[in-house]
């Protein structure tokens, strides 16, 4: 399969500019309340995006995104409700914390296969939700720790917000794609295909595996910076493994080998579930089947497949026959020499 | 190039796969692995391209104790390796394919240098027009010259390669068999495991018999053929069959 596009390559700059520009211009058509889902909608955008680094480029499975997150969270929180710490130093020690957690369980578990990682950052989410919660006295557990605002009480806009949130998720998403196109996200890809022949050409298997889950991590303590400072309250429960399943169902549905897809399915998953909400239970069932269907029937999600087509890539029906076809092409020319 | 294993040892469990194999492999050597299925020729290979560490013994690369080094450390050095079942990176294209290793052993090189050389590389083993296909769209040949292709982009002085010629069709053999030549003609030393005897025998300057993780015979191939222990161990069983 050859890939030829139909529109030039800097089509997809294009697309990327106008998505940007509709979306620092909706909040002129969008009500307050649809503001708060779509500040919502960006931050688990990061976090499907960054989880779709690691898992999709990368093919390190981490049930531990939202954990992260939760450092990134409540270090800023507790940072502010004990030492005075101002929002935007709190987030920043909270994403360099999550970055060395990170660093820590990488060391320990990325040498292993990708099993032991998804194992371990079950254990260790479950083992951060329960000391949080038990330690009530420090953090207030499930009664909820009070975060300052980012912007202070006195601004009561959702506006600075909604800015906030969409330029750290255009900024994360830019070096994100920087890391995946550079040498580091091809060997990022050979290492998802094959470990043990990407390190027999040459690739520091581990090295890597690393630096993403690191940088990831980051990014998922820093979106739960921001998160903690616009919804002010931070219990135990943002650690439960369903939110984490929502995070990789965002990322599933998007398409997880594209971080635009996946961060694209972030965005339309948390604006459906909002829309979805008139179908009370329902729409835990009609999200489960959508999940469902996806995994199945389109295994690069449901956003990706759609930037294939208008890139002129070839979806997956044309690439069985080109297997053929090229098998078939080896033969003729060899029936011929 | 001068890589020396030193009573090299490997157990798994009970099973002794590597029982203290002590080779010298000189520059620009062809040297051909045979031996019975079980023998140890995998293994002693996973063993020297870092995949396993030994139990007992050491790898000495041009005087450096490379004894434990991790697989990439090893093909920095210079010693690269196949798979016995093909692994290119099947979701990438031929190019990328080429791309990892020549990017991963040289920080300085640029995209556009390694780009310009796998091409060269590719043009010779008849793949330049693959270049933007998927390893996943190739034939189980041509994904067979892709991974020899992509031993190239590394510069190794030692070329480890694990049943070449397994389930490839006539025509790319002799595409193979070129490739070895021009290659071994640079001055690279090759190490190749193969059950392929006329392939092997025809290749080799020097042939080595591994039987039950020892060394068997270690001669020119037309002494080998001879050695009634080899006979016995190993080219006997097709008689009896």
């Amino acid at each position: 399969m050859k890939i030829n596009r139909r529109f030039p390559f800097q089509a997809k700059w294009i697309l990327a500019g106008v998505a940007l520009v509709v979306a620092l211009l909706a909040p002129l058509a969008l009500e307050s309340y649809w503001l708060h889902v779509f500040i919502i909608a960006y931050f688990y955008a990061l976090l499907a995006s960054s989880w779709a680094l690691l898992a999709g480029y990368a093919g390190q499975f981490s049930f531990g995104h939202m954990a992260f997150m939760a450092i990134g969270g409540y270090t800023s929180g507790l940072l502010g409700r004990y030492f005075n710490t101002p929002p935007l130093l709190g987030i920043l020690l909270g994403t360099l914390l999550a970055g060395i957690t990170g660093l820590t369980i990488g060391g320990l578990v990325l040498r292993f296969k990708a099993s032991y990682l998804a194992l371990f950052t079950i254990a260790f989410s479950e083992i951060l939700r329960m000391v949080i919660k038990g330690e009530s006295g420090i953090t207030r557990g499930d009664q909820g720790l009070s975060v300052a605002p980012l912007f202070g009480t006195e601004v009561i806009s959702r506006l600075p917000y909604y800015y906030t949130m969409l330029a750290v998720l255009v900024i994360c998403l830019i070096l994100m794609y920087w890391l995946a196109n550079s040498r580091v996200g091809l060997f990022l890809r050979a290492i998802r295909e094959d470990e043990e022949a990407a390190a027999a050409r040459g690739v520091d298997v581990v090295k890597f595996k690393v630096l993403t889950f690191v940088v990831t991590s980051m990014i998922a303590g820093l979106a739960g910076g921001f998160f903690a400072h616009y919804i002010t309250i931070l219990t135990p429960n943002i650690l439960i493994i369903p939110q984490m399943g929502l995070v990789i169902a965002m990322a599933i549905i998007g398409g997880v080998e594209s971080l635009i897809a996946a961060a694209v399915g972030g965005v339309i998953i948390q604006i459906s579930l909002e829309w979805l909400r008139q179908f009370e239970a329902w729409r835990l069932v009609i999200f489960g089947a959508l999940l469902i269907l996806t995994l199945r029937f389109a295994r690069d999600g449901l956003v990706t497949p759609l930037l294939q087509r208008i890139f002129g890539t070839a979806p997956k029906a044309e690439l069985r026959t080109d297997v053929s076809s090229n098998a078939a092409k080896e033969e003729v020319n060899l029936d011929e020499a | 190039m001068k890589l020396e294993t030193q009573a090299i040892t490997k157990n798994f469990g009970g099973i002794q796969a590597l029982n203290g194999i002590s080779l010298t492999i000189a520059d620009n050597e062809l040297v051909g692995i045979i031996g019975p299925n079980g023998a140890g020729k995998t293994t002693f290979v996973n063993t020297i391209t870092g995949f396993h560490s030994p139990d007992k013994g050491r790898l000495i690369l041009n005087g450096e104790d490379i004894t434990g080094l991790k697989p990439n450390e090893i093909t920095r050095r210079g010693i690269g390796r196949t798979f016995q079942v093909t692994r290119a990176f099947r979701r990438m294209t031929v190019m990328e394919n080429m791309l990892v290793p020549a990017l991963a052993v040289s920080r300085d090189r640029s995209r556009m240098e390694a780009k310009e050389q796998a091409r060269k590389v590719l043009d010779f083993l008849t793949l330049d027009h693959l270049r933007n296909d998927y390893a996943r769209s190739l034939s189980g040949g041509q994904q067979k010259l892709l991974e020899l292709a992509q031993l190239l982009m590394t510069d190794p002085d030692l070329l480890f390669l694990d049943e070449p010629f397994a389930g490839v069709h006539p025509k790319l053999m002799e595409t193979i068999f070129e490739y070895i030549n021009m290659v071994h003609a640079q001055g690279k030393s090759f190490i190749i495991i193969s059950h392929d005897m006329p392939s092997i025998f025809a290749l080799s300057k020097r042939l080595i018999v591994l039987n039950y993780g020892e060394v068997l015979a270690d001669d020119t191939p037309d002494i080998v053929k001879d050695d009634p222990r080899v006979i016995e161990a190993y080219l006997g069983e097709d008689d009896d069959d």
